[in-house]
C-alpha cells in the first residue's frame, strides 16, 4: 500500500510533466491538423535554456534560489517561444498548402536539426545540476516503506495547474482563445471572417513552446540532469498522451498525460523498468488502432 | 517617374535594413543562450560556463546578412529554383541523363576493380549500396503506396538480427539466411502491417514510428538473445556458394588457384549487394510500369490509399490489399500486376486485389506468390 502511494505521487508528477507537453501537441493538431514533431524537441531546448539561465545566473550572483528559479521560469519560457515561432515560422508556414504529409516530414527535419543543433552547440555529454530543491514531506513512516512526497513534486503539480488554469482561462475568455478556437472549427471561414489566422497559428506555437519550456524546466529540476536525445521520448510519450486523452480537446491531453504518467510509473515499478517505454508506445499502437479518437476526442468525419 | 522609383526602392531599402535587423534579434535571442554559452563539465563534475561571444555575432551577422540580401535581391520572388535554370540547360541535362544511368551502372560494375587497393572505398561503397537498397525499398512504401512508414528500419534490424541469430545458432551459411532473414522481415511486415494499415496518414506514420521503437528497445534490452548494446560478435562470415574466403586448402583463393587476399570477401560482397539493390530497382520498376495498382502516374498520387472513402465506396476492403502491399516492399521478390487497363482507377485496382483476376501475362511464379501471399478464400 505504501510503495502504491509512493508510485501514485511519482506518477502523477511525470503525468504532469508529459500532460504539459502534450497540450503543444494537441492544440497544434487543433488548429492546423499536422503533428509538430519538433515539440518534443522545443521541450528539451527549453530544458538547456533554463539549465543556462540558471548557471549564468548564479554566475552573476543571484543565488537565491525562488528569484533564480522565477527569473530562470521568465527567460526559458520567452527564448523557447522564439524557438516555437521560428520553427513555425521557418519549417511549416511555407508548407501550409503542401500536400498533406509534408509538414510532418518537415518537423521530423526540425526535430533531427534541433537535437543535432543542442548537441554540436552543448555537447553530447549529458548535463547535471546539482538539486535546488531538496526537502520534503514524510506522509507515512512505516516500517516497510517511507512514503515521501518532495518539495519538487509540490512544486511540479502546482505549477502544472496553475498553468493549466491560466491556459483554460486564455482558450475560453479571452480573444486569443476565440481566435484560436474559430480557426480550430475551420481555418478558411475563421480568415473570411477577419482572424488573422497566421497570427493565431504563431500564437499557437508560442503558447505551445512556452509550456513545454515550463515542462522541460520541470524535468530539470525533478531529474537534475538533461541531454539532448530527452526530447524524442519525452515527446512521443506526450504525443501518445494527447492522443489517449483524444487529440484536439486540452483536459483530454492533460488526462492522457497523467494517465501515461501513472501507466508508466506502475510499469516501472511492478513490471520492468526496461521496459517502460515499450509499454507507452504498445499503448500508443493500441489507442490509435482500437480508439482513434481517444477519451474526449470528437469522431472525425472523413470527407471524399 | 524616376523620382518615384528611386523613392520606393528607398523605402525597399529601409524595409530590408528592418527586417534585417528583425531577423538579427530574433537570432540573438535564439542563439543567446545555446550557443553564446557553452556548459562543459569541470574537474568536480559541476558544470563550467564558457563565453562564447564571437561565435554568437557571427551568426546574428550571418542572419543579418542573409535576410537583408533576401529582401533587397530576390523581393517579391519566391525561392523556387527550377524557375532560375534556363529552358535550354534543363534539356540539356534531361539529354546526359538518359546516358548517365547507363554509365553509372557500368560504373558500379567495375569499380571494385577499380578500387581494388583501397579497403576504405570498397567498404564506402558497400555501405553506399546498402543505403540504395534501403532507399529504393522504403520508397515502394512511402512513394508508390504513399505510407508515411517511419519504422522501415526496423526490418532492416530484423534482417540484420535473423541473420546473426540463424547463422550463430543453426549454424546455417549466409545463402540460406539471406531469403530465410528477407521472408522474416516479410512476416514482420505482414503482422505490423495487418493493424496499422487501418490508419492513415500521420497517424500511420506515429505508430509506424512507434513500432519501428518498440522493436528498437525490445532488441535492445533483450540482453539474453540479442546481447543488447554489446551485440552479436563472430557472426560466421559469407561464403561463394560455399567457399569459405580463407587461405587454407578449399578455400575462394585455392580453389580459383589466386593468392589469398581478404580484398576477395569485400569485393563478393560489394557484388552481392549490388546484385540486392537492383533487384529492388527491376522490383521497383516492375511495379511502377506493370501495376497502375500502385500509383497513377498521371496524376501523380498513390492509389493505393488503404481505407481511403473511396476505396471504401467502391465495397473494398482495406486489408487484403494491405496484405499484398507489405508483401512486396519487405520480400521485394514479390511484383503485384493488375492488367494496364485499370492504370487510371484506385477504386478499381483495389477491386482487382480482391478479385484476383491477374493478368495474362504474369508469370507463373509471380501468381504463385500471390496465392501464397493471399490468405483470403476467393469471393
Amino acid at each position: 500500500m505504501e510503495y502504491f502511494l509512493q508510485q501514485l505521487i511519482n506518477g502523477v508528477t511525470l503525468g504532469s510533466i508529459y500532460g504539459l507537453i502534450a497540450i503543444g501537441y494537441t492544440m497544434v493538431y487543433g488548429i492546423i491538423g499536422m503533428i509538430n514533431f519538433a515539440h518534443g524537441d522545443i521541450f528539451m531546448v527549453g530544458a538547456f535554456i533554463a539549465l543556462i539561465a540558471f548557471l549564468a545566473l548564479v554566475a552573476m550572483g543571484v543565488t537565491a534560489v525562488p528569484l533564480a528559479l522565477f527569473l530562470v521560469l521568465l527567460i526559458a519560457m520567452a527564448l523557447t517561444s522564439l524557438y516555437g515561432w521560428t520553427v513555425e515560422r521557418v519549417a511549416y508556414r511555407p508548407l501550409r498548402h503542401s500536400f498533406r504529409l509534408a509538414p510532418l516530414i518537415s518537423a521530423i527535419g526540425m526535430s533531427i536539426v534541433l537535437q543535432n543543433y543542442v548537441q554540436i552547440a552543448q555537447g553530447a555529454r549529458v548535463k547535471p545540476l546539482p538539486p535546488l530543491i531538496t526537502d520534503g514531506y514524510t506522509l507515512i513512516d512505516s516500517p516497510i516503506f517511507v512514503v515521501q512526497l518532495s518539495n519538487v513534486q509540490i512544486i511540479v503539480v502546482v505549477t502544472t495547474v496553475v498553468l493549466m488554469a491560466v491556459f483554460s482561462w486564455i482558450v475560453a475568455k479571452t480573444r486569443l482563445g476565440r481566435d484560436m478556437r474559430a480557426c480550430e472549427q475551420d481555418l478558411k471561414m475563421a480568415s473570411l471572417l477577419g482572424v488573422n489566422v497566421d497570427r493565431t497559428i504563431s500564437y499557437t506555437f508560442v503558447i505551445g513552446a512556452a509550456l513545454a519550456a515550463v515542462a522541460g524546466i520541470m524535468h530539470l529540476l525533478y531529474y537534475g540532469v538533461v541531454d539532448f536525445y530527452i526530447g524524442f521520448v519525452a515527446g512521443v510519450k506526450a504525443f501518445t498522451a494527447a492522443v489517449l486523452g483524444g487529440i484536439g480537446s486540452l483536459p483530454g491531453a492533460m488526462i492522457g498525460g497523467l494517465l501515461i504518467g501513472l501507466i508508466e510509473t506502475f510499469w516501472s515499478a511492478y513490471f520492468s523498468i526496461e521496459y517502460k517505454d515499450v509499454a507507452a508506445f504498445s499503448i500508443l499502437v493500441i489507442v490509435l488502432i482500437f480508439l482513434p479518437t481517444g477519451i474526449l476526442g470528437r469522431p472525425e468525419i472523413e470527407k471524399v | 517617374m524616376t523620382q518615384e522609383g528611386s523613392s520606393s526602392r528607398h523605402r525597399d531599402f529601409a524595409g530590408a535594413l528592418k527586417r534585417a535587423a528583425l531577423a538579427a534579434l530574433v537570432a540573438f535571442g535564439l542563439f543567446s543562450l545555446l550557443v553564446g554559452i557553452r556548459t562543459d563539465t569541470g574537474p568536480g563534475g559541476a558544470l563550467e560556463l564558457t563565453a562564447r561571444f564571437e561565435t554568437l555575432a557571427v551568426l546574428v551577422a550571418i542572419a543579418f546578412v542573409g535576410v537583408f540580401l533576401r529582401e533587397t535581391l530576390f523581393s517579391g520572388a519566391t525561392l523556387d529554383g527550377s524557375s532560375y535554370v534556363p529552358e535550354s540547360v534543363r534539356r540539356f541535362t534531361a539529354h546526359i541523363a538518359q546516358f548517365l544511368g547507363p554509365a553509372l551502372l557500368v560504373f558500379a560494375a567495375v569499380a571494385p576493380i577499380i578500387f581494388y587497393n583501397n579497403r576504405y572505398l570498397l567498404d564506402l561503397s558497400i555501405q553506399i549500396l546498402t543505403y540504395v537498397m534501403l532507399g529504393w525499398g522504403l520508397n515502394i512504401v512511402v512513394g508508390l503506396a504513399g505510407l508515411l512508414d517511419l519504422g522501415y528500419v526496423a526490418f532492416y534490424a530484423v534482417g540484420a538480427y535473423s541473420y546473426a541469430l540463424l547463422a550463430q545458432s543453426f549454424g546455417l551459411s549466409f545463402w540460406i539466411c539471406l531469403p530465410l532473414a528477407g521472408i522474416l522481415a516479410a512476416f514482420w511486415g505482414v503482422l505490423l502491417g495487418f493493424p496499422v494499415l487501418r490508419l492513415r496518414g500521420d497517424y500511420l506514420a506515429i505508430v509506424t514510428l512507434a513500432f519501428g521503437e518498440i522493436i528498437r528497445l525490445v532488441l535492445i534490452n533483450w540482453q539474453s538473445l540479442t546481447g543488447g548494446p554489446n551485440g552479436i560478435s563472430s557472426i560466421p562470415r559469407p561464403s561463394f556458394f560455399g567457399l569459405p574466403f580463407n587461405s587454407e586448402e578449399g578455400g575462394f583463393a585455392h580453389t580459383f588457384g589466386l593468392e589469398f587476399s581478404p580484398t576477395h570477401r569485400v569485393v563478393f560482397l560489394y557484388y552481392v549487394i549490388l546484385a540486392l539493390a537492383l533487384l529492388t530497382n527491376a522490383v521497383t520498376i516492375r511495379l511502377r510500369s506493370g501495376c497502375g495498382g500502385f500509383r497513377s502516374a498521371e496524376r501523380g498520387r498513390p492509389c493505393v490509399r488503404t481505407k481511403s472513402p473511396a476505396a471504401r465506396s467502391a465495397s473494398t476492403p482495406p486489408t487484403p490489399s494491405s496484405r499484398h502491399l507489405r508483401w512486396a516492399p519487405c520480400s521485394e521478390a514479390l511484383p503485384v500486376r493488375s492488367s494496364p487497363r485499370d492504370r487510371d482507377s484506385s477504386a478499381l485496382n483495389l477491386s482487382y486485389f480482391r478479385n484476383r483476376q491477374w493478368s495474362s501475362r504474369s508469370s507463373s511464379w509471380v501468381a504463385w506468390a500471390r496465392r501464397s501471399a493471399s490468405p483470403l478464400p476467393p469471393p
